[in-house]
């Protein structure tokens, strides 16, 4: 085996290993990152969450008279956003409640969701 | 009361800029004769540093003192030097004159054609004769007052009234505080406010309409944040603080802010020393936005989203009514958005739309006719091609439901489409999507949203609001004074008060450190057993209660650590350690027939296996406790509870004496996990019954003593445990006396590595030995009594190093030797050859 092949041959090794190795990395972080990103989603919609909540309780349960159509149109926008459908169902029984009392219960089912949804 | 912030050094004329006497303004040359110094338009001024304006002699005019390239200068103390210019005298010297300490002149100025320039009448003893003297206000700086003379007199970067606050005046002799001087602290400039969540780098800061980037209206609100000296503060819309006030400091105040939205701050502290100059800007935003539809077909299909094209404002908020119902769509950063609004029945209709930008600024209403037609055969859709926004909004917005399959596809060509962008602008893109349809909301306001109804129920929440403490925590409260007078002064007297108590731990005396004992007692509960003691002490201790000691009646006494929820109920971290031997005491409150308990498992603890590096200071874990009630005082009556598959021992105390007190003995489990201890005492009076006490117990494991390998503990088996203790007296570390208190110091190991203390109130250190391990002494720490020492141990080995070699290391070795190895083959082999 001449001088040359032998380096050459040498050469090669060294780089597959290297390409084995930076591949082995890449996958590694490439994992690593998709579990970072599911938990950055997770905080979005958990801020997206927060966001109605704090809209909700302020606009809502804090009302001084009736609830105007702008700051209902802002509620029912950022309670689709929140993408769940459970909170979705929540919110449009609590909307459709016909009694006070069913008001009271739907309320509370829906803050116990939300808080959940935060969690 | 309002000072004004931006102060110009004020002149003062009689000091430090002067100008001449009226009375003495005349200087005398025997070849142009007299020479006026304070003519109308001379205004001639001395300061500290020069001579500026006009002299005037009849024969030879105007004799400039600050002509352009020279100029009569002072040095402040009165002594002059320079030239002066006259057209027709030429250069004037003025190196022989000087300014005493009453303002006169004296000396010679000397020229060349004037020759000699007397300033006083003194100068050749003439004043007899020809009464000339030439006088200013001006005093040299020796001369004048401490607060006036120009100069730094103490040193603190600050020079006179006002700049100096160490001067109440320009009279004022002293630039220090008059009489004992200003703390140092006084020359300090404005501390920075501590750093918080909202400001987490701690610096002065000024935030308009809290951080919103628009606004419509002038007025704004500031939050102002400051340090704890700052006490005033200037506000401006100028940089530079045009007219603007010192005024208190204040973390909130309302502000008109001008067109260009910035807001600068200044902070002072009472000195009148100032911080850096901070802002905040808001965009004033007070134009309402405008609308306008851009594409809208003169007719839809009912079959068919309607869809329309408008342009407004950039990301405004457009507010859509038809149908009576409303609808929410924004536009995009162009201003321009698309709203669907989805199938409608046929009809007309008539849509109103507004937008509403991101300062809040509402825009006119416009009005839109939507025309809905009844479904057509597919002919006739065909054939009414004519119909161009028709076509447009289709073409656009009308691309046909992308099926799964084709899903990959389009994304794919999305996908190189952004990729090839930068290079080619014009790459082929995938058809925009279809808009998704504006969320509506009915024009009537539900009745949830009228504000008639009470959304929480009213009773039950003034119950709640209003109730008192649970009893359990008020009986606590009697037995334990010092707890009813913690009570007292945080304020608690109802349920909802308990909230004050979140995050906080309450601290109960152990038996010996209780209040109701006299020191005399005190100390013989401290030596004596309990069964021992006189019966007037025994009496007092008190009822219902559970007592709890390791080892035997005379061992380690501790405090009582209690944290209460917001429903009352008391939660303690009592921690014993596996295997540990306890005695349980309990005094009836009457006579009784028998006590008896069990010990109930409740739910298995996750121990998280952590090594702590060091072991911090007063983070041990409490061992056990000699007063353990979870819930003794709020003793219930029995009603057969206990739940039989969940007792893992039952036990008896006994009152060998008859004294009052019953002991039981029992030994913590072994396995880790929450249990509750429940002792029932059976009373002979059948009023009282059955009365139960429950008792919660952590059990913790025991420490151990491990090594790390490849990220899993080893225990080491053999390993020897001790534990020192700071003797105050000699001021040196002993071996702790462990004997004392039934225990072994120090502890060696068994093949679970485990090892555990309970030691008095004291400054300790551990050692640990283990053949082939290196030696570990933890830092000195000091404890309350009745914490336990159970803290994992890692050891390293001696030949950690050699750790570090695994089969990569080894294979990256020998791919080295082997390349250096064939470099050094053919460097020979090329020797030899050549």
């Amino acid at each position: 085996m001449s001088k040359q092949t032998k380096i050459l041959s040498i050469v090669i090794i060294v780089l597959i290993a290297s390409n084995i190795f930076f591949a082995a990395k890449y996958f590694l972080l490439r994992e690593e990152f998709n579990q970072v990103k599911a938990i950055a989603n997770a905080k979005n919609t958990n801020e997206k969450a927060l966001n109605f909540t704090k809209l909700f309780v302020a606009e809502v349960l804090k009302a001084d008279g009736e609830v105007d159509f702008e700051t209902r149109l802002k509620l029912e926008n950022a309670v689709r956003e929140l993408n769940n459908d459970e909170i979705l169902s929540q919110w449009q029984k609590f909307i459709e409640s016909e009694t006070e009392e069913d008001a009271q219960v739907e309320v509370k089912n829906l803050l116990e969701m939300l808080i959940k949804e935060i969690e | 009361m309002t000072v004004m912030i931006i102060v110009a050094i004020p002149v003062f004329a009689s000091s430090t800029s002067g100008i001449i006497d009226n009375n003495h303004k005349y200087a005398w040359s025997e070849n142009v004769g007299w020479i006026n110094f304070k003519t109308d338009n001379g205004n001639i001024s001395i300061t500290d540093s020069e001579l500026s304006g006009y002299a005037w002699s009849s024969g030879y005019g105007w004799i400039n003192l600050s002509p352009p390239t020279s100029g009569v200068n002072n040095d402040g103390s009165g002594n002059l030097s320079g030239y002066a210019w006259g057209e027709n005298v030429g250069w004037i010297d003025f190196s022989g004159v000087a300014i005493n300490s009453d303002g006169y002149f004296s000396g010679y100025a000397n020229s060349v054609i004037a020759g000699q320039i007397s300033f006083n009448c003194s100068n050749t003893d003439s004043c007899a004769n020809s009464d000339f003297k030439l006088r200013t206000d001006w005093r040299p700086r020796e001369e004048r007052p401490i607060c006036n003379n120009a100069t730094d007199d103490d040193n603190d970067g600050l020079t006179d009234y006002p700049a100096d606050p160490g001067c109440s005046s320009l009279d004022d002799e002293d630039e220090t505080d008059p009489g004992s001087g200003l703390p140092p602290s006084a020359y300090n400039s404005p501390l920075s406010p501590p750093p918080s969540s909202n400001n987490p780098g701690g610096v002065f800061s000024v935030v308009i309409n809290n951080n919103d980037e628009y606004t419509n209206n002038k007025t704004v609100l500031l939050k102002l944040t400051a340090g704890e000296n700052t006490a005033r503060m200037a506000i401006s819309n100028s940089i530079k603080f045009v007219n603007a006030s010192q005024i208190p400091f204040q973390e909130n105040m309302e502000w008109e802010i001008n067109n260009s939205g910035i807001v600068y701050a200044r902070f002072y502290t009472k000195y009148g020393y100032k911080s850096q100059t901070v802002s905040d800007s808001i965009i004033l935003d007070n134009i309402a936005p405008k609308i306008k539809i851009t594409g809208i077909k003169d007719y839809y299909d009912s079959a068919e989203d309607v869809i329309l094209i408008a342009k407004t404002e950039a990301n405004a908020e457009v507010v859509l009514y038809w149908d009576e119902k409303y609808g929410l769509a924004y536009a995009d950063g162009q201003g321009e958005l698309i709203m669907n609004l989805g199938k409608m029945p046929a009809g007309d209709y008539r849509l109103e739309l507004f937008s509403i930008d991101l300062a809040g600024n509402k825009g006119d209403v416009l009005f839109a006719n939507l025309i809905i037609k009844k479904v057509k055969k597919t002919k006739e859709i065909s054939e009414n091609q004519e119909n161009k926004p028709i076509e447009q909004v289709q073409q656009k917005f009308y691309e046909p439901i992308i099926s799964p399959k084709n899903k990959f596809s389009e994304e794919l060509i999305e996908k190189i489409s952004k990729f090839f962008e930068p290079v080619f602008p014009k790459f082929p893109k995938s058809k925009p999507k279809k808009p998704k349809e504006i969320i509506t909301i009915p024009k009537k306001t539900p009745l949830v949203m009228r504000n008639q109804w009470n959304l929480f129920p009213q009773e039950q929440i003034n119950e709640f609001v209003l109730a008192p403490l649970p009893k359990g925590l008020k009986r606590l409260a009697k037995k334990f004074p010092k707890l009813q007078e913690t009570f007292d002064k945080v304020g608690i007297d109802k349920i909802t008060d308990l909230k004050k108590l979140r995050n906080s731990e309450l601290s109960l005396p152990g038996l010996s450190k209780y209040s109701l004992f006299s020191k005399k007692e005190l100390a013989l509960l401290k030596n004596i057993p309990l069964s021992k003691l006189p019966s007037e002490i025994k009496n007092k201790i008190p009822s219902e209660m559970i007592f709890a000691r390791i080892g035997d009646e005379k061992s380690i006494d501790f405090d009582i650590k209690l944290n209460i929820s917001d429903q009352g109920k008391i939660q303690q971290r009592i921690n014993a350690i596996s295997g540990q031997k306890l005695i349980l005491t309990v005094r009836p409150e009457r006579k009784a027939k028998s006590v008896y308990g069990y010990l109930a498992f409740t739910e298995r603890k996750n121990q998280k296996f952590s090594f702590q590096n060091e072991i911090p200071k007063n983070k041990f874990c409490n061992l056990f406790n000699s007063i353990i009630f979870a819930k003794p005082v709020f003793a219930e009556n029995y009603a057969n509870e206990v739940e039989e598959e969940f007792i893992s021992q039952k036990f008896s105390y006994a009152d060998k004496d008859n004294d009052g007190l019953w002991i039981a003995e029992i030994v913590a489990p072994i396995v880790e996990g929450e249990y509750e201890v429940i002792t029932l005492i059976e009373y002979e009076d059948p009023d009282l019954g059955t009365r139960m006490i429950r008792l919660t117990t952590i059990v913790d494991p025991e420490g151990y003593v491990y090594e790390m390998i490849k990220d899993q503990e080893l225990r080491i088996r053999n390993a020897t445990v001790s534990i020192y203790q700071l003797n105050s007296e000699s001021d040196e570390y002993e071996l702790w006396q462990a004997d004392n208190y039934r225990q072994k110091n120090p502890q060696t190991t068994d093949a679970t590595g485990r090892y555990s203390f309970l030691v008095p109130e004291g400054t300790y250190y551990l050692a640990v030995e283990a053949a082939d391990y290196s030696f570990y002494q933890s830092e000195p720490f000091t404890i309350q009594e009745g914490f336990g020492i159970h803290q994992n141990i890692k050891l390293k080995s001696k030949n950690a190093w050699l750790k570090i070699i695994d089969w990569k290391v080894i294979a990256i070795l020998l791919l080295f030797v082997l390349v250096v190895w064939n470099f050094w083959r053919d460097k020979k082999r090329s020797f030899h050859n050549s």
